[in-house]
């Protein structure tokens, strides 16, 4: 655990940017080129970029495709950006139980999958829905349990730093429903209120499209029964009541 | 750790089980008990054959019933042979190979109503389990209990996973793989075909948890080999031609006994997890598939599933029909009786072996298991609710109930 959160810290110090310059613009033109630099004048028809080498580039603006300036995004040298507010945008991310990599993959397996639609109500805050599938193995006193849940939420994101793979916090609490159950009468589970809360590292892009890890804590309530036979043709029946918790790590792609 | 610990799983589990407290006795006293014993009501009825003139059944741990059927409308118990311990046996031409405890017996039975023993094959099955006083289990009293754990506790990790809670005197626990199977369950008609002990070219084959046991008939007494069979859960073995069938509740497997001490699994063919009796036949191996009764019988299919044995070395299944609950099956002719316990009997006509073809259904004869008489293939024996029926199959082929031994 501490390994994943030192990496999270790496990211975060690893940041060139471009908030030295007064007014960093990224100018996309119809014709796949892209130019970072400080706007220097602008006329109806055009403006004149300061580039970062020193040289100067007047653009026709009926060839930009896309503008961004510092009241929009974040930029950076490379060309590479953050959406800062104003655009919704949807997000799709898998996971598995962070724990897996040290205890290996065989106890207590976890596999997530979400989709989450947001809006940048500011440079710091995104808040949105989505919707998942969680599938995780629980263990209660020796008690394998496999649980599939399909799951609705609200989702929150706090952006913590500007750095060129910016961390943010992030909290999603909603509820959930069991998944691919048949109407066993010997072996189901209930749904219930989940939770993951947690952060992550969102990493600039070229285009509208960026690649993020996240670690969360994720609890789901849920309760039920299973049977088992045993040696002796007896029936062994548990009925169980628990949170499932873990820490789920994720990768996924923003776009928009 | 408090980082870890939020990565745990919480709360609780209430574990309803059956608790087995092993019960020991005097082994060399129980080996003293003379085979002929006091003829009794039936009270729980274990394996059944059927011979010329006689029927034998099993008294789950206690022994063999003697019925003289010479009057098929009037079958008479006439003896009773003492085989403490005892559910599961096999007959071959005048011998019975029976299991007692931890012990395998050829017992002749030329006269069915005085058996004599030829031979104990002491151990056979496995070294006896033994306290400190020298006492060895012979059985077990169950309880049902219901505990209540949290995420704590790790006593509910010793009966999942295949591991029913056994305790010793010293209310140790121990291991299921260190009881036989006979001590385990029961193997009454309403198990269908299940058979554990078979016999082939000189020598006798034992099935206990994952262990072929083998015996060498003309050695009866010292001769045995132990064999890992590499499946669980083993039901039945059936030889054929110079093969082993042995049914699972998830696999059909095929050992060749072409060196019969040395079964090697040539074939496995797995299904899903269920009661399955096997039965080969001619170019054709049925195997019948029940679930539904979880305590029994876990999985969710019921079908009469028939494997092409036609090339031994590369067997195929070659159809699948649908069933209510197939329970025990014969074949008398070109017809293949299969009992659905509740939901009757069922005919199918085999004259194509690998592709069943449904007859007729006795919804009125609740059948278990069925064995033919070895004398007449006009007559049918059914294990049913009632006990053991006799029936004669006309020609028009309808069944006529001769006489039914209670159970």
């Amino acid at each position: 655990m501490r390994f994943i959160l030192l990496i999270l810290l790496f990211f975060a110090f690893d940041a060139p940017h471009l908030q030295a310059q007064r007014k960093p613009v990224l100018v996309k033109l119809w014709d796949g080129n892209d130019y970072v630099g400080e706007k220097i004048s602008e006329r109806d028809s055009s403006f004149t970029l300061k580039l970062e080498r020193g040289k100067t580039i007047s653009i026709d603006k009926d060839n930009v495709w896309r503008y961004y300036d510092r009241e929009n995004a974040i930029i950076y040298p490379d060309g590479r950006f953050f959406n800062k507010k104003g655009y919704i945008y949807w997000a799709i991310s898998a996971g598995t139980n962070a724990m897996s990599l040290v205890q290996g993959f065989n106890q207590r397996w976890a596999a997530h999958l979400e989709f989450l639609f947001n809006a940048r109500i500011s440079n710091k805050v995104n808040l949105g829905a989505g919707a998942g599938w969680e599938a995780n193995q629980a263990e209660i006193a020796g008690l394998t349990l496999n649980t599939q849940f399909q799951s609705i939420f609200i989702y929150g994101r706090y952006y913590l730093t500007d750095t060129k793979p910016r961390i943010f916090a992030f909290s999603r609490i909603g509820v959930a429903n069991p998944a691919f159950q048949t109407e066993r009468w010997f072996d189901f589970h209930s749904g219930g209120f989940n939770t993951i809360n947690g952060f992550g590292v969102h990493f600039a892009a070229k285009k509208d499209a960026r690649f993020q890890i996240t670690i969360g804590h994720y609890m789901q309530k849920t309760d039920g029964q299973t049977r088992f036979d045993d040696a002796f043709g007896e029936s062994v029946r548990t009925r169980f009541d628990i949170w499932i918790q873990r820490y789920i790590l994720k990768f996924g792609w923003e776009f928009g | 750790m408090g980082m870890f610990s939020c990565a745990e799983d919480t709360g609780t589990v209430e574990v309803t089980y059956t608790e087995a407290k092993a019960i020991y006795f005097d082994i060399d006293a129980i080996r003293a008990t003379p085979l002929e014993g006091d003829v009794h009501a039936i009270f729980n009825p274990g394996k059944i054959f059927i011979g010329d003139e006689f029927i034998l059944i099993g008294e789950e741990d206690e022994g063999i019933h003697v019925l003289d059927n010479t009057d098929r409308n009037n079958p008479v118990q006439t003896s009773f042979i003492n085989i403490p311990g005892n559910k599961e046996y096999y007959v071959d031409n005048n011998t019975i190979y029976a299991e007692s405890y931890y012990d395998m017996l050829k017992i002749d039975i030329s006269n069915p109503n005085q058996p004599q023993l030829i031979s104990r094959s002491k151990n056979a099955i496995q070294a006896p389990l033994l306290n400190e006083d020298g006492l060895a289990i012979t059985s077990f009293d169950f309880e049902t209990k219901t505990i209540m754990l949290d995420q704590n506790d790790d006593f509910y990790q010793e009966i999942v996973d295949d591991q029913i809670v056994y305790y010793d005197f010293a209310l140790n626990v121990i291991p299921e793989s260190a009881v036989p199977t006979s001590f385990a369950g029961n193997s009454n008609g309403k198990g269908g075909t299940v058979n554990r002990v078979a016999k082939y070219e000189g020598y006798v084959y034992l099935i206990s948890n994952d262990i072929i046991t083998v015996i060498n008939d003309n050695n009866f007494d010292n001769d045995v080999t132990k064999i890992p069979s590499e499946i669980d859960d083993m039901e039945t073995i059936y030889p054929y031609k110079d093969k082993l069938f042995i049914g699972s509740r998830s696999a059909m497997v095929i050992y060749d006994v072409s060196t019969p001490n040395q079964p090697r699994k040539e074939y496995d063919f797995e299904h899903v997890t269920s009661c399955d009796p096997v039965l080969p036949h001619g170019d054709a191996a049925y195997v019948t598939l029940r679930s539904g009764q979880w305590d029994n019988c876990p999985g969710t299919m019921n079908a009469l599933i028939t494997i092409d044995i036609s090339d031994l070395d590369n067997p195929r299944q070659a159809s699948e029909v649908t069933m209510s609950s197939p329970y025990g099956m014969i074949v008398i002719g070109n017809q293949l009786y299969v009992g659905e316990g509740k939901n009757g009997l069922s005919v199918f006509n085999i004259n194509d072996a690998n592709n069943p073809e449904f007859q007729r259904n006795y919804d009125d004869v609740e059948s278990y298991d069925i064995i033919t008489d070895p004398s007449d293939d006009n007559i049918l024996f059914i294990a049913g609710p009632d006990g053991l029926s006799q029936f004669i199959i006309n020609a028009d082929q309808s069944l006529d109930l001769q006489s039914t031994i209670q159970m």
